[in-house]
């Protein structure tokens, strides 16, 4: 069953091409139940996935090796981890609940399901691929779904945030691309020629002179850095935000930002570990400046999505804080944490689509006073706000603990400062809360419908897994703390081989 | 000092049971979350019948806890691994030992009487079954908090009646006022809870654990002064935030926005006192520090004076008492920090029956009057209220330090530590907190009960019904019977609670007796004047207020603290950041990006002038390429 | 008698300057592209005329190459001209600039 991974991959791309062969004989309706059978379906081979993992092995699993284009050694190459597997059950899990969030959605459905099933595939892909030019193929790809999804589904100035996002991602990539081709012009030495294998390029990669590789370090950080967003790389993020459909600011939230995060992980840390130690306070200190600078900054929005978007900046400082630390418990809680953000704002942006679409504003000041006519769906907010806030029994603070704990082991006033984000994501959260549910009702409001089944179906269960994973973690962490581990050790320049493949057969088919 | 290391006992059936103490009323609070609509009348009753049955199982729980020997008398419940990372675990464990045991009684107890009196409270409100599952809600983490084996998950109980007092406080949130008052009790504690956090992270640098028997047990031996005073002053931060304490107290006044059953359950009689519980909890580590046990003091001290005479001159009925417990709290934070933390303990249940009935009176007086809660349009309830009115007086002799009802033993025994340890100024300033809390709680109930009626409202008050009535009369019981546990020799909770916390402290100074009969004539003392004043008609009372301005107006704005974080604290946060969002990020670094964007297509406009559109200047260009690449070539070879 | 290489690039030249001339003045798109056309034989004329100079194949097999290339331009070419005439009744390539900026 070594195909699992390849089918998980590129399973949405067949109901994408599906969706456009068919051609406008595909009603919406139609298309509407095709994506959603389509993700379920990649949902299902996500969790057989799951069943095939063994938690207790560090290495990659599942791992399906062929040669691609043989003259410039790109391979093939797709494996799974503890620090990925979440992050694509993460992935395989909101898809399913953006497309049945979409389903209002009522212009060119056909080609909007198309851009999400293109974009499932994209964003697998590049939790999955191990190959260094393969990674960056599907990093790359993820930009045209999204940038169309922005563009074509978005509010009133959506072209404008599109570009924006664009050319951002694509600025950034430029850097890493050099850095990937600089690497595997390293790699001419190796027998077999260059390469552009991961696991390979580990082993060439600890013999770079450390100037080099500080060099490639940084062009690495700086292509993962405006995807995270690290601040101050950040500003496309609220206007992508702000513009982009509701299930466009789940999926950008919840899953897109984490490949930034994760490309740290995967990639910046193992190949580069002298230079992620030189480094890391630096880092670090952007961190906590973004969580600090985030959380202020939402504070003050007046746009219900910007302010998201601004937590969501804050949060993700969080997470890189802890992948940073170099700790087993915070990089444990770092990438935790990039699940548990994906689930709690996933959430919030549910909740607030699902507002705008009743009241259309988002707008603190237009609303107010809903809790009295829809106390259902502002319960639901309710639940999402105090997951983001890091209320311990919902998922998030486990996460925000454990980077908080790992980072102040090494850093005392890291730990400290960060711990203040938590104060103020209270501040900002509640108080955005509270002109939204709290006080005297418009009389427009006042005959609001509250969730219907389909909105309930969507939001359950988000919202079950924020408590399920508050209460038992150790679902996750008993995966994420072994790779999270062999991460620290690595950088920490103990001598762990990383790309080891734990418990499965590679198969060489060169085609 | 603390008691010597305690023996876990074996699981019994009915140790076995502890879980199920905080499971009841969390699972009631799911149901009446819920089904809490349909359930109308029925979710307060659920919710009441689930935190009676709490209180029941505890007792059972508690009584065979006690039929161990003293040094066996802890229970460890290991229910799952919470958190598991490498070598650092996290269990969700119960602990049941002297201290969670007082805890979880005073909890359940005093829950219970303040449901059955909410369902009558509470008839009629819309949100009813909501109502309910908040309040199952808040007690089932209260009892998270006390019987949590570890630091963590005492913070999962402490973060979760957090959660609970703000929606709770915030219940009838159509009110901009009480949805203001909810956020600022959240936000202030977190304040204090991040403080906390912290902590809990320098005791995994230092210990490895949360567990509270590896860490306090080996605080002395681990600990640095240094990092031991770091800690406890963290902890402290925490436990400041949630006790309503000095500097952190300005959230408790304004919580009384909410429904005056959870003004009674949470601001009153347990969730407040969950500060104090954690500093007693933490005593070794406060004291492996030279300087945090006087910190404490010194906190309580200060907190007791100030809300004392805050609480004179507000007209709020509740105010009045919500500046009292802070007093109250204080008075118990300056128990813990002589090390009498067993005095603190029996002050804290003494405290819990008679705020709880004080509130609950209260309450009953504002339902009596159809919603009004200012002082001075009451009088007279006597007459109308009478089950109301003498519960509560029983409540304010309680207080005020009667003999021989609850605070008269309880701040007796405080007094006498603190003068016969050596501490005469803590002494004669606590002699004075006593004298300021008999004329406050003297002031209220005779404003409230005594002379005549001053307003319509007060003149038709009516008696409540039944369901409210006779918690009243049960926590009247229980506040002047509470002294008891200082009484009976084998059963005084400070001998019960010696194994956890460690003995009371002993010395020489004035004779006990004396001590005793000084602090009863002030109680006496300082009922009778506020009588004379405001009940008698001897003196008129607003003139006298006049004439003392502007003293009564500052201590009515609690010293003028609210404003000056406003002005201080808020507008300055704000304003910086407005700056941050409004001027560094939209122009400073979003303008720097689009000044690069900018940059970009101004070139762009200047180089595309060369694009004119005719083809025939395109030829032109393209040929004069083409010689001048000749030509080049041509000289070149 | 051969007749001497000069001969042969001095047409070539006459002609490619008169096709660059018709390119430069003319505003009719036909009579730029017959120029366009002039300027491509003469190049075509200045290969054959190397190629026998040199006795060798290449240069009358490129003389094919763009001869080939030159039909199949003429093709797309006269398509578009026909097509923009068609749409605006006027082939003038001084009014075609739309797609300038």
């Amino acid at each position: 069953m070594s195909w699992l991974l390849t089918l998980l991959t590129f399973l949405p791309l067949v109901g994408a091409a599906v969706l456009l062969l068919g051609g406008r004989a595909v009603r919406d309706e139609a298309a509407r139940w095709i994506a959603l059978g389509t993700t379920v379906a990649a949902f299902l081979v996500a969790l057989a996935v799951y069943g095939r993992f063994d938690p207790a092995l560090a290495g990659f699993q599942l791992v399906e090796r062929a040669t691609w284009v043989p003259a410039i050694g790109l391979h093939y190459v797709v494996g799974i981890d503890g620090v990925s597997l979440w992050l694509v059950l993460l992935t395989a899990f909101l898809f399913p609940i953006a497309v049945l969030a979409s389903w209002t959605i009522g212009r060119d459905v056909r080609l909007y399901m198309v851009a999400m099933l293109v974009l499932e595939t994209a964003v697998i892909g590049s939790f999955l691929a191990l190959d260094l030019l393969l990674f960056f193929l599907f990093f790359e790809a993820i930009l045209v779904p999204m940038y169309l999804l922005i563009g074509g589904w978005g509010g009133e100035r959506r072209v404008r945030a599109a570009v924006k996002f664009f050319l951002f991602t694509m600025a950034g990539s430029a850097f890493l691309l050099v850095g990937i081709l600089v690497l595997w012009a390293r790699s001419s030495g190796l027998a077999d020629g260059p390469t552009f294998d991961l696991r390979q390029l580990l082993a060439v990669a600890a013999s770079l002179p450390p100037a080099t590789a500080r060099w490639l370090f940084l062009a690495f950080l700086v292509g993962f850095a405006v995807k995270v967003p690290l601040v101050p790389l950040h500003t496309w993020l609220p206007d992508a935000h702000t513009e982009a459909p509701t299930a466009g600011s789940v999926l950008l939230a919840g899953v897109l930002l984490k490949v930034g995060t994760y490309g740290l992980v995967r990639f910046n840390l193992p190949l580069f570990p002298e230079a992620s130690r030189a480094f890391a306070t630096l880092v670090s200190i952007l961190a906590i400046l973004g969580i600090l600078y985030g959380a202020v900054c939402a504070m003050m929005q007046s746009d219900v999505k910007r302010l998201v978007a601004y937590s969501s900046v804050s949060h993700l400082g969080f997470v890189v804080l802890g992948i940073f630390a170099f700790t087993d418990q915070s990089l444990t809680g770092g990438v935790l944490q990039m699940v548990n953000h994906g689930l709690a704002t996933g959430a919030l942006f549910l909740v607030v689509g699902m507002l705008y679409e009743r009241t259309h504003t988002r707008e603190l000041g237009a609303m107010g006073g809903l809790a009295g006519a829809m106390p259902w769906l502002l319960g639901a907010y309710l639940v999402a706000v105090f997951a983001s806030v890091g209320l311990p029994g919902l998922n998030s603070f486990v996460g925000e603990f454990l980077v908080i704990v790992g980072t102040f082991a090494v850093h005392r006033w890291f730990g400290t400062l960060a711990a203040l984000g938590v104060i103020l994501a209270a501040i900002y959260l509640l108080w955005s809360y509270q002109r939204v549910a709290f006080g005297p009702i418009r009389d427009e409001h006042r005959r609001l419908a509250d969730l219907d089944l389909r909105e309930a179906v969507v939001l359950a269960p988000v919202l079950s897994l924020l408590l399920v994973f508050g209460v038992a973690p150790g679902v996750l962490t008993e995966a994420i703390a072994p790779a999270a581990r062999s991460v620290v050790a690595r950088v920490a320049g103990e001598s762990v081989d990383i790309g080891a493949v734990a418990g499965a057969t590679e198969e060489a088919s060169p085609p | 000092m603390v008691g010597a290391e305690l023996t876990s006992a074996a699981v019994t059936p009915t140790l076995g049971l502890l879980w199920l103490v905080p499971a009841l009323p969390l699972a009631a609070a799911a149901v009446n979350l819920f089904w809490g609509r349909r359930l109308k009348r029925a979710a307060g009753w659920l919710a009441s019948a689930a935190v009676g049955a709490a209180f029941v199982l505890s007792a059972l729980v508690v009584a065979e806890l006690f039929r161990l020997p003293a040094q066996e008398r802890l229970f460890v419940q290991h229910l799952f691994d919470w958190i598991r990372v490498g070598a650092f675990r996290v269990g969700a464990d119960l602990r049941l030992d002297a201290l969670s045991a007082t805890m979880i009684l005073v909890v359940t107890g005093v829950g219970t009487l303040i449901h059955v009196y909410a369902v009558g409270y509470m008839e009629g409100d819309p949100r009813f079954g909501r109502f309910f599952a908040y309040l199952n809600l808040f007690v089932g983490a209260m009892l998270l908090l006390v019987l949590g084996g570890n630091y963590l998950l005492l913070y999962v109980g402490w973060e979760g009646v957090g959660l609970c007092s703000y929606l709770l406080i915030g219940f009838w949130f159509e009110e901009v006022a009480n949805a203001n008052a909810a956020k600022k009790a959240f936000v202030t504690t977190r304040i204090g809870d991040t403080a906390m956090l912290v902590g809990l992270a320098f005791i995994v640098w230092r210990f490895g654990t949360l567990d509270f028997d590896p860490v306090l047990g080996r605080a002395g031996a681990t600990l640095t002064e240094g990092a031991a005073t770091a800690i406890a002053l963290l902890l402290l931060g925490g436990a400041i935030g949630k006790s309503a304490q000095v500097p952190l107290h300005v959230w408790l006044p304004d919580a009384m926005a909410g429904p005056t059953p959870v003004s009674a359950l949470i601001h009153a009689a347990t969730m407040v006192t969950a500060g104090v519980y954690l500093v007693v909890r933490s005593a070794p580590i406060f004291e492996a520090s030279p300087v945090a046990l006087p910190i404490v003091l010194v906190v309580g001290l200060v907190t007791m004076l100030y809300a004392g005479t805050s609480a004179l001159a507000q007209t709020d009925i509740k105010r009045v008492l919500a500046y009292s417990t802070i007093s109250q709290l204080g008075y118990m934070f300056m128990a813990a920090g002589m090390r009498a933390y067993a005095a603190a303990m029996f002050l804290l249940v003494a405290h819990a029956f008679y705020k709880a009935l004080l509130f609950l009176g209260a309450g009953s007086v504002i339902h009596g009057m159809h919603g009004e809660q200012d002082l001075r349009a009451m009088g007279g309830l006597l007459r109308r209220m009478p089950v109301t009115s003498a519960t509560t007086l029983v409540g304010v002799a309680a207080l005020a330090g009667v003999p021989p009802l609850a605070a008269f033993f309880a701040k007796d025994q405080i007094l006498e530590i603190a003068n016969h340890t050596g501490r005469p100024l803590v002494w004669a300033l606590g002699s004075l907190g006593a004298l300021v809390s008999a004329l406050y709680v003297g002031r209220l109930a005779a404003l409230a009960f005594l002379g005549r009626a001053r307003s319509r409202a007060a003149e038709r008050a009516h008696e409540s019904p039944p369901t409210m009535a006779l918690p009243l009369v049960a926590l009247a019981v229980g506040a002047a019977a509470a002294g008891a546990l200082n009484v009976v020799p084998e059963g005084r909770l400070a001998h019960l609670l010696e194994p956890v916390v460690g003995a009371v402290p002993h010395g020489e100074g004035i004779p006990a007796w004396a001590l005793s009969t000084l602090g009863g004539l002030i109680a006496v003392v300082g009922l009778a004047a506020t009588w004379v004043v405001y009940a008698s008609g001897r003196v008129d009372h607003e003139m006298l207020a006049a004439r003392l301005e502007p003293i009564p107006r500052m201590l009515g704005a609690g010293w003028y603290v609210d404003a000056a974080y406003e002005r201080f604290v808020q507008a300055p946060t704000l304003a910086a950041a407005r700056f941050i969002a409004g001027v560094l990020d939209a122009r400073g670094v979003d303008g720097l990006v689009h000044a690069i964007a900018g940059g970009v297509v101004g070139i762009a406009r200047i180089g595309r002038r060369i694009q004119t559109g005719f083809v025939r200047s395109y030829a032109l260009v393209f040929l004069f390429g083409a010689i001048a690449l000749l030509v080049l070539v041509g000289a070149r070879s | 008698m051969r007749t001497p290489i000069a001969w042969f690039v001095m047409l070539s030249g006459i002609l490619f300057a008169l096709g660059s001339l018709g390119v430069l003045i003319r505003r009719n798109a036909l009579l730029i592209f017959m120029s366009v056309e002039l300027q491509l034989n003469a190049v075509n004329l200045a290969l054959v005329a190397f190629a026998r100079m040199h006795n060798a194949l290449d240069g009358q097999v490129l003389a094919f190459f763009s001869m080939v290339v030159a039909a199949a331009e003429v093709v797309v070419g006269l398509a578009i001209i026909v097509a923009v005439y068609r749409r605006r009744q006027t082939v003038d390539v001084d009014d075609a600039r739309e797609l300038r900026w």
